[in-house]
């Protein structure tokens, strides 16, 4: 596993992310644990360079992580923001706070703590302490100087006597001075070489050596050379004065180890002082540096710390808030998978139970719809739910085929659907809806037909709308009133027939008593008894219409019927014909008796009414019946006319008896089949007889 | 806001890219002989920084860093690089001998060990170099190279935290032939 596969796969691991800040911290605290036990080491270990390019390394790479944690940070909440992913702004919220109230302290403590340092280090250079050493250094040289003096005067004196240049004197003037001056040595060199010298044999001369060429050479350029050899005894101050011809006199002072060693010391802790003074800068540069180390991790922790704990608030609330979108958008059932233990985990489990009661009680709800829907799509009522608007909820199959619909989108104005023809079903559903009427039964005429339709509806609530049941009463109301016409014929039939035989007696006789006298009585006789043949028939035609007999089916061969009923009209009237077109192998249950008679009306109306032309008689089969057609191109029928038609006594030839399609109705309907009448094209009369096959 | 921002951008940019106009490299010169050029220049201005005699005469290390590089000089275009090197002199005062020990290093090998009590000489030989045979040119026509140095004193610090050089600008000067006149300097 790569370190780039271990780092994504244990950065949301929250000992990760805890342990990080905290060995960082550790870190820092050990740095600065060593640099606090480093107090012991010299200036120039602490102003080391190799301290300060690790402390500048460190700082720097804990402000690169920072300002990268810290704009990582701040470009994803920005991008969340604009992204108006939920729980950005509360995250926003929550880092901002959490790192104001780190960032400030922990920069207020660093800018105090670096400022207090800085003055206490510019303290310790302005004090006596200073001075003291100072003043100890400047002694301890004078006590050298003094030595140099006397060791160059000495050595002055033997440059100036002339007994320096002859070598056979050279001793005693050497003699002379080391006596005179007190000084424990005296030499002449020749070309950088030992002449002669001469030195208190209580002096360690030997532990010094001779000088360098550049000691003399630097005498010879300035007129004098002083040089401070220190030594395992003590340490000795030699001065150099030329003579001539490169000759150079020296002479030396011994200062013995007792006393140089104070005089190094005052020397060199005033050095040392005088280091730690010219690196001040360097010293505040590195505590500086050190102070700002610390205070980066721990801003750094704290930032880690505070990002972390703002995303592990924000994270189950944004799940929390993403779930409810779900669940508002229709994902009933939709959990939050994100672990809490807190009361956000009591939140979210709450909220875990709701969506599935949620889901539970959908699938319930969806269910009982769908049972509701099959239910009211089955039924042959039609249902037409609407709000107080007016407007479609839903409407059922029923009603769609009832008002002859193709379909209606939800929402639709009601106003919109119910118009034309069904003008008088808008009209009774105001006053339904309006409480003016429980139920109201219209007639209207969908397809060209006349439907009686009874409207009832019912508040779904307050506010929810209505539901309107639309029932289809029109075999009802046409079997009540052929029920009524078969009473009223029968009642003419008894109450009309029996006082004719006597006014046709009694006109028969009065125009054999009086005809022969008077032509005028003979004539009214006849006329009397002629409509009275007239009434005769009639009243027969209405005997026979009431006393219809039961039909008794049997298979048999639609088209012979049909053919043979053509046969009776054919060639009837002159420029009428009449075609046939059905299948020779059509078989029904029916009773061909009455199945003839009912087409052979249908063809007589038809030949009536056309003047000239063909008449279609035809025959097919459709699923679950067989319709039988026939058109022809007469006048047609009036749409108002079309509602009575099939009632008894209604005729609009003048002198009929209005019974013919009274009775082809009654003979469909005891086939349990619908004869209905449309308009031909272009013109005339198509009737089509429904009988189940 | 901005204003201030822009200031104070503008002057930390300044404090760490100047030198200080008193710290200058003079007398540049390069001299070229049997396929080698020899450099010498001094550096002006070195001691009068009071932080540097007071670190000298304190005993702690002190040294200038030079960067001398000699190129093919190229106009309009990149310079083309020939050979660089790095002379360091590095002063440490014994306030017990009162002597100023110098070390001279040449990239970074110990070339020389002087001793000093005078500290206008030891000045002297801190701030002027002359360094012979420093480059090998080999066939190279000396009159299209050029040589140019730098000098790097000491490290200051930015409010304490940032860290910058003390250091001369570059200069240059076109190396000359051993008969020819001087080198000039630009």
């Amino acid at each position: 596993m790569t370190p780039r596969e271990l780092l994504l796969r244990y950065r949301k691991d929250p000992r990760f992310i805890v342990t990080v800040p905290l060995v960082i911290l550790a870190a820092t605290s050990l740095v600065y644990y060593v640099t606090q036990q480093a107090k012991e080491l010299t200036p120039e270990a602490l102003s080391s360079r190799l301290l300060l390019f690790v402390l500048w390394n460190i700082n720097l790479l804990l402000i690169i992580g920072i300002l990268f944690v810290l704009l990582r940070g701040v470009v994803k909440l920005v991008l969340e923001r604009q992204r108006g992913i939920i729980g950005s702004r509360f995250r926003t919220k929550l880092v901002v706070t959490y790192v104001a109230t780190s960032l400030l302290p922990v920069v207020l403590l660093f800018v105090v703590a670096t400022d207090l340092l800085r003055v206490s280090i510019d303290r310790w250079f302005a004090t006596p302490v200073g001075t003291i050493l100072q003043n100890s250094e400047a002694i301890a040289q004078m006590a050298q100087d003094q030595s140099a003096e006397i060791a160059g005067g000495a050595a002055r004196e033997i440059a100036a006597s002339p007994d320096s240049r002859d070598a056979a004197r050279v001793d005693r003037i050497l003699g002379h001075v080391r006596e005179f001056h007190r000084v424990d040595m005296a030499a002449v060199y020749r070309g950088g070489i030992l002449l002669k010298a001469q030195a208190d044999p209580r002096a360690p001369i030997q532990e010094v050596a001779d000088p360098s060429q550049r000691f003399f050479e630097e005498a010879a350029a300035s007129g004098k050379a002083v040089k401070i050899d220190v030594v395992a005894s003590g340490k000795w101050i030699r001065t150099a004065i030329p003579i001539a011809d490169g000759d150079v006199a020296v002479a030396g002072v011994f200062i013995p180890a007792t006393t140089s060693r104070m005089i190094d010391r005052s020397i060199i802790a005033y050095r040392d002082f005088q280091q730690l003074h010219s690196q001040r800068q360097t010293l505040k540069a590195s505590q500086t540096m050190l102070f700002l180390a610390v205070t980066l991790a721990i801003l750094f922790g704290t930032l880690w710390t505070s990002i972390y704990a703002s995303r592990r608030i924000t994270i189950p609330i944004k799940a929390l808030a993403e779930a409810t979108a779900r669940v508002a958008e229709g994902k009933y059932g939709h959990r939050v998978e994100v672990a809490a233990t807190d009361e956000v985990g009591k939140l979210i489990s709450s909220f875990n139970d709701m969506s599935v009661q949620i889901a539970d009680q959908r699938q319930l709800l969806t269910e009982t719809n769908r049972f509701m829907t099959t239910v009211l799509e089955s039924v042959s009522t039609g249902i037409i739910a609407f709000t107080d608007e007016l407007r479609v909820l839903s409407i059922n199959r029923a009603a769609l085929q009832m008002l002859q619909l193709g379909s209606v989108s939800a929402g639709s104005q009601l106003s919109d659907v119910l118009r034309g023809d069904l003008e008088p079903v808008s009209s009774a559903l105001h006053e339904v809806t309006s409480g003016r009427a429980r139920t109201r039964e219209v007639a209207v005429i969908v397809g060209g037909e006349l439907h009686y339709l009874e409207l009832s509806a019912a508040r779904l609530g307050s506010g929810a709308g209505w539901v309107l049941a639309l029932e289809n009463s029109t075999q009802l109301v046409q079997a009540q009133k052929l029920a009524a016409w078969n009473e009223a014929a029968r009642l003419i039939a008894h109450e009309i027939k029996n006082p004719l035989t006597p006014i046709q007696l009694s006109a028969e006789r009065m125009a054999r008593k009086f005809g022969k006298e008077e032509p005028g009585i003979q004539e009214g006789c006849k006329v009397i008894v002629d409509e009275v043949g007239h009434l005769k028939r009639m009243v027969d035609e209405f005997a026979r219409f009431a006393r219809m007999p039961a039909i008794h089916l049997r298979h048999a061969q639609l088209s012979e019927i049909l053919m043979q009923a053509a046969g009776l009209y054919r060639d009837v009237k002159p420029g009428v014909t009449i075609a046939v077109d059905v299948a020779p192998e059509l078989e029904l249950l029916m009773d061909p008796e009455q199945i003839r008679r009912a087409v052979g009306n249908l063809l007589k109306n038809a030949v009536e009414a056309t003047e000239s032309g063909e008449i279609r008689v035809s025959a097919s089969r459709a699923p679950h019946r067989v319709v039988i057609e026939v058109a022809d191109p007469g006048r047609g029928v009036a749409d108002a006319d079309k509602d009575k038609l099939f009632l008894p006594y209604f005729s609009t030839k003048g002198r009929g008896t209005g019974l013919g399609l009274a009775i082809v109705h009654r003979i469909v309907r005891d086939h349990d089949g619908q004869i209905h009448v449309h308009d031909n094209q272009p013109r005339g009369t198509r009737f089509e007889i429904e009988l189940p096959a | 806001m901005r204003a201030l921002v822009v200031f104070l951008a503008l002057s930390l940019t300044a404090r760490l890219s100047a030198a200080p106009p008193h710290l200058t490299i003079e007398n540049l010169g390069a001299t070229a002989s049997a396929g080698k050029v020899s450099v010498r220049f001094s550096l002006a201005g070195a001691f009068q920084h009071g932080e540097m005699v007071e670190a000298l005469k304190s005993g702690l290390p002190t040294s200038f860093t030079y960067s001398i590089e000699i190129f093919r000089d190229r106009p309009n275009w990149f310079d083309d690089g020939i050979a660089r090197s790095r002379v360091e002199v590095i002063c440490t005062y014994n306030s017990v001998t009162r002597e100023y020990l110098l070390n001279t290093r040449r990239d970074r090998r110990l070339v020389r060990s002087e001793t000093f009590t005078d500290l206008a000489v030891l000045e002297r030989h801190m701030t002027s170099v002359d360094v012979p045979d420093l480059f090998e040119i080999g066939t190279r026509k000396p009159y299209k190279l050029k040589v140019r140095v730098k000098a790097d004193l000491m490290r200051g610090w930015l409010m304490y935290v940032i860290p910058w050089e003390v250091s001369t600008n570059w200069r240059e000067a076109r190396v000359k032939t051993a008969d020819g006149p001087r080198a000039g300097e630009r």
